[in-house]
Order: C-alpha cells, then sequence, then structure tokens
C-alpha cells in the first residue's frame, strides 16, 4: 500500500458512544490527522457538515433517534445538504450480508466492521483518497458507483436500470 | 436522454490534491503507535468496562422484574451488547467482543423468542460478568471457551425449535 501524508485531512466523527471517539481519535492522530471533530448525533454531524466543511466523514450506523444511514441519506439526498459528494465510512458492529448491502446502498463510500482495526482504517481512507468511485444517480439511488471491479469477460446484460450513461463532471 | 437514465457523475478529486504528494508513515509504524496511544488510555478501559456492565446488568434486572419482560429493558440489553461487540477487542478483552456478539445476534434476530428466554440472555451476562471480573484477557482458557460453545448450543438449539 502507498505510504502518503494523511495529516491534512479533516475528519468529522458521528458516533454516540464517547469511547468511541477517544479510540478513533487515537487512531487518526497516529497517522498525524490532528483535525477532528465530533459529533454525538446525526443532527449536530449535519451542522458540523454544513459549518465545518470536512474532506471526510466516520459515522456509526446504530444511534438515536436518525441512526448512521437516515445521516448519510439526508447528506446524499436531502435538498439541502451541503455536501452530497462527501466521502462516508460507515463503522459499525452490523457485519451481516443483509446490512452491509443496506448500508452500501444508503450511499456510503466504504465500510469498516467494528472492532476497529487500525490497518483497516488506513486502507479505507487510502483508498478513498487513491481510488475514488465516480457517483451514480439514477431513480433509485445517489452515492458513489457499487461495482467495485470491472469484468473484461462480462458478456451478460447491463443491470442498470439504462445501459446508456451520461458523464457528467460535478 | 430520459430523466431515468442513470448518470455516471465524476467527481473531482479534491483530497488527492489535498495532500499532495508528500511522503507518509509507513503503515508498521502507524500501527505500534495506535496501539501505543490505546495502551496508554488502558488504564481508563476497567471503568469503560464497568459502565458497559452496570447498565446491562440494571437492564437486566429491569426485564426480568416484569411478564412479559419490558421490551424497553431488552432493547437496553442489545444496544449495550453491540457496543460491547464493537470495543471489547480494542479494550483487550475479545471474549467480550465474542459474548457480545453472540448476546446482539441472539436478540437481533428474533426479539420476542430472546425475550421469552431471559435466562439464556442472563447466562450471557453472567460471562460477560466473569470475564470483566476475573479481567481475562485475550482468547482465555478451556473454561471460558468451554462455556462460549455451551452459550452458542443454547442459542443455536432455539433458533431450531
Amino acid at each position: 500500500m502507498s505510504s502518503i501524508s494523511l495529516e491534512a485531512l479533516s475528519i468529522l466523527v458521528v458516533d454516540d458512544n464517547k469511547h468511541m471517539h477517544m479510540v478513533v481519535k487515537a487512531i487518526l492522530n497516529s497517522m498525524r490527522i490532528k483535525n477532528i471533530r465530533f459529533s454525538d448525533n446525526a443532527a449536530d454531524a449535519f451542522m458540523e457538515l454544513r459549518n465545518w466543511h470536512p474532506d471526510i466523514v466516520i459515522t456509526d450506523w446504530a444511534m438515536e433517534p436518525l441512526d448512521g444511514l437516515d445521516f448519510v441519506r439526508l447528506v446524499r439526498k436531502g435538498a439541502d445538504s451541503p455536501n452530497p459528494y462527501v466521502p462516508i465510512i460507515l463503522l459499525t458492529g452490523h457485519t451481516e450480508m443483509h446490512r452491509v448491502f443496506e448500508a452500501r446502498d444508503s450511499g456510503v463510500n466504504e465500510i469498516l466492521a467494528k472492532p476497529i482495526s487500525i490497518k483497516s482504517l488506513y486502507s479505507r481512507l487510502v483508498s478513498i483518497i487513491e481510488s475514488p468511485r465516480p457517483f451514480v444517480k439514477s431513480k433509485r439511488y445517489f452515492g458513489p458507483c457499487r461495482r467495485r471491479n470491472k469484468d473484461p469477460n462480462y458478456s451478460g446484460p447491463e443491470r442498470r436500470e439504462d445501459a446508456e450513461l451520461s458523464d457528467n463532471v460535478a | 436522454m430520459s430523466d431515468e437514465t442513470p448518470q455516471i457523475i465524476k467527481v473531482p478529486n479534491l483530497l488527492r490534491a489535498k495532500i499532495g504528494n508528500k511522503p507518509g508513515l509507513d503503515l508498521n509504524q502507524i500501527v505500534k503507535q495506535a496501539e501505543a496511544a490505546l495502551d496508554d488510555m488502558s488504564d481508563q478501559y476497567e471503568d469503560w468496562i464497568s459502565d458497559y456492565l452496570k447498565t446491562i446488568n440494571a437492564a437486566m434486572n429491569k426485564a426480568q422484574a416484569s411478564v412479559p419482560p419490558d421490551p424497553d429493558a431488552i432493547a437496553q440489553i442489545r444496544k449495550v451488547s453491540h457496543e460491547v461487540k464493537g470495543q471489547g477487542q480494542t479494550l483487550g478483552y475479545p471474549l467480550l467482543t465474542q459474548v457480545g456478539h453472540m448476546l446482539h445476534g441472539f436478540i437481533d434476530r428474533d426479539e420476542a423468542c430472546a425475550a421469552r428466554n431471559l435466562d439464556l440472555i442472563a447466562a450471557h451476562i453472567d460471562f460477560m460478568n466473569l470475564v470483566a471480573q476475573n479481567q481475562v484477557r485475550g482468547d482465555g482458557g478451556p473454561q471460558e471457551e468451554a462455556l462460549l460453545a455451551a452459550l452458542g448450543e443454547a442459542v443455536r438449539k432455539l433458533s431450531k425449535s
């Protein structure tokens, strides 16, 4: 994995558990990332997004009253979203396959399982920077392209709603 | 092009431009520093675990106080077990992560079934208390392994019935 300096990044961490704030902060600090803010609920996080403009958001899933996926949908599709394209990493203990699909379909860029792994968090951050995926806007979905790999040998039908895709620049 | 045509939107990679080409730390160095930072916080971990156990024990007492059990108490047990699952290993207690994972999964799959089997929920929580009180760090020994296996088997039997 390429060794790139992440210290210029600003990161918003959204989790209703203060202990997780401390754990994530310690790990990000070890990557020399110091520009970190914390929110313990989705509403405050949305305000931070509006006023502070973080480069990347790391959010928990299990929160109340709005959970992490509600927050992601607000960011991606909300009419008043300050930045629908902000990269979002979902940090979650929900690792069952149907939950992973649900998270992916909400528009997250990356999913990171708890217990948090230092190497995995680093690789997710590097992936967001080095291999960003384009966004897809369709009737049912708005978010990073959910296809991670292109299979040159795939000869089946186009499975998006329409094969004719337009290339726009945000 | 119709309104229903999916669009691919290429988002300019502003982050790549922002961080530039300055070389970063080696990943092994990052891991060492992060582990050291987490170790420095370890004197607080016992308090964190103690807080989780106080909360989950109180919720268990509340659940046992009525028939049927208070759904809020069961929801609280599920929530705390999820936190324990998410943090146990980071705090040096992988066994807490394992039992938290099992208990959360048991309640999450079928809350009504879990509420009818409070003894099994209590057994998971007793295991958490045992691990914390005896400060069983790491993977534990044969006794812990046997207890975990017994809990897993009990959950599996209920899932099949």
